[in-house]
């Protein structure tokens, strides 16, 4: 008798495991997302968000930015990073769990002949602590950077946020670090309260390590691609010393995509994407396409960002 | 219009790499006939804008030029050289990069001949030293795109000790002085027979013209690189920004260098040559400039 209920519990305790492992069971159309939806929510998001804090405008931003931004690369204790991921996963576990982390980054902007104002999406993000710090491109928020240091605005802009795949928005608030020669900036965005689903640093990823990249080209959000890490560089520019590193992937991106996460297959961050330098057998004329090189950010360098020794490369 | 020379410069420096961001599509140009007559108005449109820009100028009788020399990372032996040049008049004097003047002239000496001027280091910082001898006066400026800013304006009074000690400068016969400041021992070679004073950045107040400047451990030099005359073809105008803008030190140091580093794309597609498409003089090249460097060896040092 004994015997029996015990063996009843742990093959209900089995069974009840391997349903929770399995995760919830989906209907098809569940698995197709109406991003556009979400982009349209977006913007009435935004005006309440406004209504809730009127003082927090792009205004206010460009007037702080450069009060807020780090001289010495160092924007938070490292203490507030998650720990690295061991599991591998599969495909489409690393989708579902890299989609919390990625985001999409965005503007509003008004326009009084139509009287009405929008949010557009023209880049990507991803979250790297709970608490709002997110990275993206430099050149993503240069419009705002260095507008700011001119005492420029982009006619009509009104706010700069990042949106999460449940379509929740985030506006930024602050710009902590901006490293033009790396093309990255870490941002901060104001989560009301909600948590991120940070992304785990791997700051060693070389060359041949499987990467997936989960960005938004040219309005396909939450567009997953696979390859390798095919090579990892840094040039030193002998006419000002400065180094470039670069970690170079050959998953597919493209226009918008720029700052989306670039994940391991644990779903470690080991990078974030930046720019794509093609190769033409007649470059001159811009003549017979060959090969375009995925150049990323790689992740060490963001993860120094939470260094608290001051990493020795900058000065 | 000139937006649209920025752009095809930079059209042409981007090459074909390009971010991952959305980008606007640019137009096409049209036929070859219409985009000569286009540049011809722009060039004329240019001209007369540079006229009115410097209506107000002063002129130099002659200017200084200079080859700075500068040791800015020591662990990589890395070095630094930019020409600069002291423009010198009567009551006045401005201390600014060469390039834009040098290139000037070598196009208008070397009209069919491609390429740049070999004697330039194609280095060049947007910072302006406007000095007032009868004042002591010196006001440090910094121009970003065609916004001035103003990084100091004061008096500026320098200890230097004179020495006996002469030496020849091409046909200038020279005299030694040195100077502590900033944390290093420098060594200036100044004549009289120039009329006028100049000297490199701040290290004004010596009675003549400085031809060489250079610290103790041989890191820094402004090394004498010739005489420029003004001339009708390329007048050497003195002209105090009418319009200068104040940003605390700690921002303007952020400011200073995030355009230093940024690429000319980064600076395209964040609009900011949107906004003042008015003329401005030299060229804005900051990314070829001193505050571009990753240095590990300041020339100030206090």
């Amino acid at each position: 008798m004994n015997l029996k209920l015990i063996t009843l519990s742990v093959l209900t305790v089995g069974l009840a495991a391997t349903c929770f492992a399995a995760g919830p069971s989906h209907k098809p159309k569940d698995l197709y997302g109406n991003y556009s939806e979400k982009v349209q929510a977006a913007t009435a998001k935004m005006h309440d968000y406004f209504r809730q804090h009127p003082d927090r405008t792009r205004d206010s931003l460009l007037h702080h930015v450069y009060s807020q931004l780090s001289e010495d690369g160092q924007v938070a204790s490292a203490s507030k990073l998650p720990q690295r991921r061991r599991t591998p996963l599969s495909g489409d576990a690393l989708y579902k769990l890299g989609r919390k982390s990625a985001l999409v980054y965005a503007g509003m902007v008004a326009n009084p002949e139509l009287k009405m104002d929008t949010v557009y999406t023209n880049a990507s993000a991803v979250a790297i602590t709970a608490d709002g710090i997110c990275a993206t491109n430099f050149h993503v928020v240069a419009d705002i950077l260095l507008g700011a240091g001119l005492d420029y605005k982009k006619p009509n802009e009104m706010a700069a946020l990042v949106m999460d795949y449940d379509g929740n928005v985030y506006p930024v608030e602050a710009i902590l670090y901006a490293d033009p020669v790396n093309d990255f900036s870490i941002i901060k965005v104001d989560t009301g309260g909600r948590k991120l689903t940070p992304a785990p640093l791997r700051s060693d990823a070389g060359p041949g390590t499987q990467v997936y990249c989960l960005s938004n080209p040219s309005g396909a959000y939450f567009h997953l691609t696979d390859g390798i890490i095919s090579n990892c560089t840094s040039t030193t520019n002998e006419r000002n010393g400065q180094t470039r590193y670069v970690c170079e992937i050959t998953a597919d991106y493209g226009r918008g995509a720029s700052g989306g996460p670039i994940f391991d297959n644990c779903g470690n961050l080991v990078g974030i994407v930046s720019q794509t330098y093609s190769l033409y057998a007649q470059p001159e004329q811009f003549r017979n396409f060959q090969m375009a090189y995925k150049q990323t950010v790689p992740a060490f360098l963001i993860r120094d960002c939470f260094t608290d020794v001051t990493p020795s490369r900058r000065k | 219009m000139k937006a649209v020379t920025v752009i095809a410069t930079l059209a042409i420096a981007m090459g074909c790499t390009v971010s991952a961001q959305h980008q606007t599509p640019q137009r096409q140009g049209g036929g070859g006939a219409d985009q000569r007559q286009r540049a011809a108005e722009m060039k004329a449109q240019m001209d007369e804008q540079r006229r009115a820009y410097y209506a107000d100028a002063d002129t130099a009788d002659y200017g200084v030029r200079y080859r700075f020399r500068y040791l800015y990372n020591k662990a990589q032996n890395l070095r630094y050289e930019e020409d600069r040049v002291v423009l010198v008049a009567p009551d006045k004097t401005l201390e600014m990069s060469y390039e834009g003047i040098g290139e000037v002239r070598w196009r208008q000496e070397h009209p069919d001949r491609k390429g740049n001027d070999p004697s330039l280091a194609y280095h060049l910082t947007p910072s302006y030293f406007f000095y007032y001898p009868g004042e002591q006066r010196l006001a440090a400026t910094y121009r970003i795109l065609a916004d001035e800013f103003e990084v100091s304006d004061g008096k500026v009074e320098n200890d230097w000790k004179l020495t006996e000690e002469t030496k020849k400068i091409g046909d200038y016969q020279c005299r030694k002085a040195t100077l502590d400041k900033g944390g290093r021992q420098w060594t200036a070679w100044y004549t009289r027979d120039l009329q006028g004073v100049a000297a490199p950045e701040d290290f004004v107040g010596l009675d003549g013209v400085i031809l060489e400047l250079s610290d103790s451990d041989n890191e820094v030099c402004w090394a004498f690189n010739g005489i420029v005359n003004n001339t009708d073809q390329s007048p050497l105008f003195i002209l105090f920004p009418k319009k200068l803008h104040r940003r605390p030190a700690d921002e303007f140091r952020k400011i200073k260098r995030l355009f230093a580093l940024s690429a000319d794309n980064y600076l395209q597609s964040s609009g900011v040559y949107d906004k003042d498409k008015a003329y401005y003089p030299e060229k804005y090249r900051p990314s070829t400039g001193i505050d571009a460097l990753n240095s590990d060896n300041p020339i100030r040092r206090d």
